[in-house]
């Protein structure tokens, strides 16, 4: 027994008291929106007469694009896409959590870790079943009638954005990225995001939206501050870099 | 004759299609729980069948590419992805069984046929074969092991025994169906929830008409079971495994009940046998009172591209004199008073397909060594198809170009869209096909008598041979065709039939009257035809 314990006690001294950690350091941003904005129209909710009900007082829009003040634009997800090393990182305890609420995905756009908890929640008291297409995990299309409020999956493999969806109502519609490092973050209604907790270095991020694709930078974090990169999509992708 | 086809007869016999009891499967279509392991000449014999019975639709390396396959819909599988639909594991996956039983009962509600005229080995080794074209691991041993249900939800999805539906359990299971799956299958099981739905390819589907009695899996009680918790990979219909146990043991019995078993039983074709009667008058009209002294038979017809609604059946007579013999087939086509242009125009035809070989090639259109027979008839408007032609392409620019069939490549084959004038049979597009025709507007008489041993082989007999009557009706939604010729034929390119024989038989129906374009026609699987002596 004791020398099972042993070295582990001591490899742990060693990580606590190890010299030479850089404090990591983090890349925060805006993704805004140029030229004039396309209006989202509201969202024929006819299929299913309890979603009408739950959205008489405004009609729900589509979210393909969302703007906020001065053209931020929310669900855009940014990852560290180079220049990280090789390593297994901790997994978070906590869950992602997707939730279908009056009909609707929430949050639209998730990353989320290879293994780590996927909870869906459903607070609508109706059916709906959740679709996902992701082409290397496996495809996931589970009912949740009325009486199952949760249900948890996870992902086996990193992958690029996939959506979710619910064949009973086409127009609800979520995305989803598996990502084997923690180095993501989705815009809020604000535009900005944060990647914390990186050590310094050079490194490419890219930019994903659903509809207007990818956009990339490179970028130098140094030292326990924040790098700035911004982001700004229009409908016209930019010319490729060639 | 062989064990398992005589046994094949015998079934058809002891229980005309109307009359089986489905739910109790004929044994050889429902697979015994220890398949016949993988052997290497198990493997090679798969692989020659596959490429004789199944290449056509699936592709020479089963990607769902066949010569054939863009007329289907639903689309045929892509074998080597092997997305498949029909799977009993909780890993979604399909075991040998579910293989077997696919292979085997065809998938009612698409052009995939059932394989009747293949024994119980040959079927495995279309199951091994099939399983070697995809890399994906299966599922280890739970399909060869027969049985035993892995521990949790792992391997294969254990069922619990039928529950007898009470006045009390029947509503238990009607508000489980009412919270669970009408939102898709509708209040009633009609399909009319919510409709426009996608599979996975982007393809149009939509919920199931429960009432209809259509089931791709085996309409069992084990087997809907399976159906609800696992759902059916690669379309909407989800996974209900919140339903697992005695809830979906509730559900699946439920929905059985929603169809009768004949309903079912009529989505399944076997083999069955035409008697050609021997009489001294024959008939040679579809009208001639003769035809009431030949027994009836009734075969599925299945359209190629799938509509619901299409004619599903079509009965078939025929008889002989000793010299001459007269065929005659009707169907019912509900549609047809649509506007004019579409319910009269050349995309009416019916052709019956004949290989002298009881274990007959592949139903698309023979093989070198098994060259197959057909007689087709279209009716009157194909004469003038040139000018009919034109009217259509105004009326309907993208309309279906393969409602025009092309007999010089099967029935199964048929010319793509926009290819009308290169790929469409010489007897559309010139005058060759007029010959025949009678000017009563009623009584059409049109036939050809084509030949053909394999893909891109069919050709029409010499003029000096064409010999087959035909005369088509078409009174109050139904559609006969007598087909007429004398028995046997001493050219080599055309159907010696000796009373007494047995010859293998097919029929194929276009429908032209439906407003729809493609893939309007209507195949059944292969039978036999006896000729009394
Ligand atoms: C006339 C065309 C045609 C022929 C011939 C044909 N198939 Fe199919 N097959 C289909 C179609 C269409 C589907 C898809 C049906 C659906 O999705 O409803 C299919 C589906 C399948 C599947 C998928 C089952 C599943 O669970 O998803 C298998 C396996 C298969 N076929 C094997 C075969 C084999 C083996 C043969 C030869 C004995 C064969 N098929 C001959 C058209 C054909
Ligand atoms: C999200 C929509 C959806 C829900 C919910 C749903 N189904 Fe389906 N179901 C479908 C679709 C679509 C098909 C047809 C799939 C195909 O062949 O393309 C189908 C097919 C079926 C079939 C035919 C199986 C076969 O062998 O062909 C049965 C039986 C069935 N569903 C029962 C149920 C039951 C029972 C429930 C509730 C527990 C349910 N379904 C819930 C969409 C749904
Ligand atoms: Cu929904």
């Amino acid at each position: 027994m004791c020398n099972v314990h042993f070295p582990a006690i001591a490899l742990g001294l060693a990580l606590l008291f190890a010299p030479g950690f850089a404090e990591a350091g983090n890349i925060t941003g805006k993704v805004t929106f140029e030229g004039p904005a396309p209006e989202m129209k509201p969202i024929a909710l006819s299929a299913d007469a309890s979603c009408v009900a739950m959205h008489t007082d405004k009609p729900l829009l589509s979210e393909v694009l969302v703007l906020g003040e001065g053209q931020s634009m929310a669900n855009v997800l940014v990852s560290v896409t180079a220049g990280l090393p090789e390593k297994d990182y901790p997994l978070p305890s906590e869950p992602v959590v997707l939730t279908q609420e009056g009909c609707r995905y929430a949050p639209h756009v998730i990353g989320i870790r290879v293994g780590q908890t996927l909870r869906v929640l459903n607070p609508d008291g109706l059916l709906h079943n959740v679709h996902s297409a992701p082409k290397s995990n496996t495809p996931l299309n589970k009912a949740m009638p009325k009486d199952l409020l949760e249900l948890e999956t996870v992902f086996d493999k990193q992958e690029e954005p996939f959506p979710f969806k619910c064949d009973i109502h086409p127009w609800m519609q979520a995305w989803c990225a598996v990502f084997d490092h923690p180095y993501f973050s989705v815009t809020g209604a604000d535009g900005t995001f944060a990647i914390t907790g990186l050590d310094p270095g050079d490194y490419e991020i890219t930019a994903w939206h659903e509809r207007l694709g990818k956009r990339t930078a490179t970028v130098t974090v140094a030292e326990a501050t924040d790098a700035n990169a911004g982001f700004v999509f229009s409908k016209t992708p930019p010319a490729s870099p060639k | 004759m062989t064990r398992r086809y005589r046994a094949a007869c015998a079934y058809a016999l002891a229980c005309g299609i109307f009359l089986c009891i489905p739910g109790a499967y004929p044994e050889d279509l429902l697979p015994p729980a220890a398949p016949p392991p993988s052997t290497p000449e198990l493997l090679e014999r798969g692989g020659l069948l596959f490429a004789k019975e199944c290449a056509a639709c699936h592709g020479a390396e089963g990607r769902g590419d066949g010569p054939a396959a863009y007329l289907l819909y639903p689309k045929p599988r892509n074998l080597v992805d092997g997305d498949f639909r029909i799977v009993s594991t909780w890993e979604r996956l399909p075991t040998d069984q579910d293989l077997f039983a696919t292979i085997s009962r065809g998938m009612p509600g698409s052009a995939m046929p059932p394989t009747p005229q293949l024994s119980a080995e040959d079927r495995w080794g279309l199951v091994h074969y099939v399983k070697s074209l995809s890399p994906r691991a299966w599922p280890g041993g739970i399909g060869a092991s027969g049985a035993a249900a892995a521990a949790g939800n792992q391997g294969l999805i254990a069922v619990p025994p039928v529950p007898e539906l009470t006045q009390e359990t029947r509503e238990r299971a009607a508000k489980l169906f009412a919270d669970g799956c009408a939102a898709c299958h509708g209040t009633t099981g009609r399909g009319d929830g919510q409709q426009a739905q996608f599979d996975s390819d982007g393809f149009p589907t939509r919920p199931r008409d429960l009432t209809k009695g259509i089931y791709k899996g085996p309409a069992t009680h084990e087997s809907v079971y399976r159906r609800i918790v696992a759902g059916i990979p690669g379309t909407p219909m989800p996974m209900s495994d919140w339903a697992s146990g005695e809830q979906a043991a509730l559900l699946a019995q439920y929905v059985l009940e929603l169809s009768s078993r004949e309903q079912r039983a009529a989505y399944e074709p076997r083999r069955e046998t035409l008697t050609a009667f021997r009489s001294d008058h024959i008939p040679g009209h579809p009208d001639s009172r003769e035809w009431q002294s030949a027994a009836p038979l009734s075969l599925r017809i299945t359209p190629l591209w799938w509509r619901d609604d299409s004619a599903d059946r079509v009965t078939v007579r025929a008889m002989h004199d000793g010299s001459e013999i007269a065929i005659q087939l009707v169907w019912t086509d509900a549609t047809n008073d649509h506007t004019a242009i579409r319910a009269e125009d050349f995309r009416d035809a019916a052709a019956i397909q004949m290989s002298p070989n009881t274990a007959p090639p592949f139903i698309g259109m023979g093989a070198k060594d098994s060259p197959v027979n057909i007689w087709m008839w279209k009716s009157e408007r194909q004469a003038s198809l040139e000018t009919a032609f034109q009217d259509i392409e105004t009326v309907y620019p993208n309309i279906g170009i393969d409602s025009y069939p092309n007999p010089e490549t099967s029935p199964l084959e048929q010319p793509a869209r926009h290819a009308l004038t290169l790929k469409s049979a010489p007897v559309f597009v010139t005058g060759w096909g007029a010959r025949n025709i009678v000017s009563d507007p009623t009584y059409r008489l049109s036939a050809e008598d084509l030949n053909a041993r394999g893909f891109g082989t069919l050709s029409a007999c010499p003029l000096e041979h064409q010999a087959i009557a035909a005369i088509g009706r078409y009174d109050t939604s139904t559609y006969s065709v007598t087909f007429k010729r004398s028995l046997r034929s001493a050219n080599d390119d055309q159907l010696d039939l000796k009373p007494g024989a047995t010859v293998s038989i097919a029929f194929a129906v276009w429908d032209g009257s439906n407003g729809d374009r493609d893939g309007k026609k209507s195949v059944t699987i292969w039978h036999e035809l006896k000729i009394q002596p």
